[in-house]
């Protein structure tokens, strides 16, 4: 069921029009991500939902209630902020109970409701401490109980991961998808990093210059972007520039190559992620030939860079560790290349 | 021995120097206030006498009380003031000229100040007393406590106002519970000063206070004092000012460092 729904909302800054008529839903229950360059608008249309800008035009609603004028202390909306915005002078428990107080709750009621809370982010022995007696991670749980304790109708988060070290962050991410699941609260991350979108979140609006470009869920952003921007934005891919021609996709000096059909005639560019680039040491099949230029071992797997001639740049192809020819790639190496022609796709812009 | 760095030593001396230079003469003011003889000639013994003197004379005693009251009301007033102005300042847009115009009272010379008000409030048709003192003390002292407070501002997360308001409180609910209790070291450090600053300003009470001994400050006390001479029982008031006025200032500075840390 629709939870929340931005309906044509758009901001304008002055001359910059940082949020251009957008509309999205966010669903009951959901773990949603807002991503996108900086820039592009995420923070401003989460500000939106907050209540801390006023929209220039369109609707806010929260479970069929319009809020658009609504102020943001008044909405049932809590947002978890990127620098945790902790009370300095108050403690755990104190930065926790803020929120319920304001509510007029109070005794053992409010003791018990904070409790619960600290538990849940499993800082019950820190509630007597101020944020600056605790760590990053630590004051990261603080900010979360400190949101989730009035049960917003919808979390925000800004950034949420952004501040923290790369092992604290595999953690944390686990950590907000249990956090998520456990309250049933729709949560919406806003990130620039499209690797903590893919992991944490359902559905996925992606933006550009203040526009959606692309709202799927992770796996269809991932194997069917939209647009360039949307397929060099999200992971590693391969481009090939081309035309479609009788509905097969053809490159300059290379040919007909592999592509899915029903896509109209005209100039197009093919992409192809490299992970589902085969790499072979014979013609097997193969269709476009080229120089290994490098291969770099990252553990699981090896990144294999091949000059093709006619392409600027060399294509990326990602092979398993135990691929038999991953640890022989040698620089200069003849080696051919090619894919499925529906795990490819063609882009009009 | 080992050798030492000359340039140090020179330093050191340097700096022993200007300690000297600085608080020989109150040293010696200290020792004097507690000399058994009057004159400032010669030791002739240990006393108190000259505090004794100075707790049994009714004049200094109402005019240390005026400088108290004088003090603390414009005190309260210019934190009060100086304060809302401070963040007003702060939030909006950074401007050069009022930036100067709220400091320059503190840059103004006294003298030309104390003319100014008081030709104010003769234009005002005002009466003179106490009250007077007050508002002209809130006049520089304001300035102060701007510049103290918005230094403590300069560093103040603003998102954790907005993340008061985010979780239901009204503004006045926020300015009560978040932004003050932060600032607060700021504030009271602020007010010290502005206390410590009010409490022995003379010129500026001297111009805006009327007649009578009513409204007689205590630095106007001893000025009317010395004109007699200086006598030990005003090495002893002075004496009392001292070390007040230096329990000030390391509570003052030792705020700040708090509130910095």
């Amino acid at each position: 069921m629709s939870l929340l729904q931005i309906d044509a909302v758009t901001k304008r800054f002055g001359p910059v029009t940082a949020v251009d008529r957008i509309s999205l839903e966010v669903r009951d229950g959901e773990f949603f991500a807002i991503l996108g360059p900086s820039g592009c608008g995420k923070t401003t249309l989460l500000r939106v939902i907050a209540g801390f800008e006023a929209p220039d035009e369109g609707r806010v609603r929260l479970a069929g209630t319009d809020i658009t004028e609504l102020k943001a202390n008044r909405r049932p909306v809590n947002l978890m902020f990127q620098s945790y915005a902790l009370f300095p002078h108050m403690t755990s428990f104190g930065n926790v109970a803020y929120g319920l107080e304001m509510e007029g709750l109070q005794g053992a009621e409010l003791k018990k409701r904070v409790e619960q809370a600290l538990a849940m982010v499993r800082m019950s022995d820190y509630a007597a401490r101020k944020p600056g007696q605790l760590s990053g991670g630590q004051r990261q749980r603080i900010a979360l109980a400190r949101a989730l304790v009035k049960r917003p109708k919808v979390l925000l988060l800004d950034e949420p991961l952004g501040a923290l070290d790369r092992k604290l962050r595999e953690q944390m991410q686990i950590e907000l998808k249990r956090l998520q699941q456990d309250t049933g609260i729709a949560f919406v991350v806003v990130t620039h990093d499209q690797e903590e979108a893919l992991t944490l979140a359902d559905r996925i609006a992606l933006l550009d210059r203040g526009r959606v470009v692309q709202l799927a869920t992770p796996r269809e952003l991932y194997d069917k972007p939209v647009n360039r921007f949307a397929a060099d934005f999200i992971g590693l891919m391969n481009f090939i520039e081309g035309k479609v021609e009788r509905s097969s996709f053809e490159a300059p000096g290379l040919g007909r190559l592999p592509a899915p059909n029903g896509v109209a005639d005209g100039p197009a560019a093919l992409a192809i992620r490299p992970e589902r680039v085969r790499v072979t040491d014979t013609a097997v099949g193969a269709t476009v030939q080229g120089k290994v230029e490098g291969a770099a071992f990252l553990g699981q797997d090896v990144i294999a860079h091949v000059a093709v001639p006619n392409l600027p740049r060399p294509m990326v192809a990602r092979l398993a560790a135990g691929h038999p020819l991953s640890a022989k790639l040698a620089r200069g190496q003849q080696v051919w290349l090619n894919w499925q022609a529906d795990q490819a796709v063609i882009l009009k812009d | 021995m080992i050798a030492r760095d000359p340039i140090k030593l020179w330093l050191n001396a340097h700096l022993s120097l200007v300690y000297v230079f600085l608080y020989v003469p109150i040293l010696v003011l200290i020792v004097l206030s507690f000399n058994k003889s009057g004159l400032p000639t010669a030791w002739t013994g240990f006393s108190t006498e000259w505090y004794g003197k100075l707790i049994a004379n009714p004049k200094i005693l109402s005019a240390a009380g005026n400088s108290v009251i004088v003090a603390v009301v414009s005190t309260v007033i210019s934190a009060a003031i100086g304060t809302l102005l401070a963040m007003g300042l702060e939030e909006g847009k950074p401007n050069p000229w009022l930036d100067a115009l709220v400091a320059a009272p503190m840059i103004i010379p006294d003298i030309v100040l104390a003319i100014a008000l008081l030709s104010f409030y003769t234009l005002l048709n005002m009466n003179l007393g106490l009250h007077s003192i007050v508002l002209s003390h809130a006049v520089f002292n304001i300035a102060f406590v701007c510049m103290v407070v918005r230094t403590r501002l300069k560093n103040f997360d603003r998102s954790i106002v907005e993340a008061s308001i985010d979780l239901g409180a009204s503004e006045i609910t926020t300015f009560r519970r978040v932004t003050l209790p932060v600032i607060a070291p700021g504030v009271v450090a602020a007010a010290l000063l502005s206390f410590t600053l009010s409490i022995d300003e003379f010129i500026i009470a001297y111009f805006t206070a009327g007649a009578g001994q009513g409204s007689t400050t205590f630095p106007m006390q001893i000025y009317a004092m010395i004109r007699f001479g200086v006598t030990p029982e005003i090495n002893a008031i002075a004496t009392i000012v001292i070390g007040f006025s230096f329990f000030l200032v390391l509570l003052s500075q030792r705020l700040n460092r708090e509130a910095a840390a």
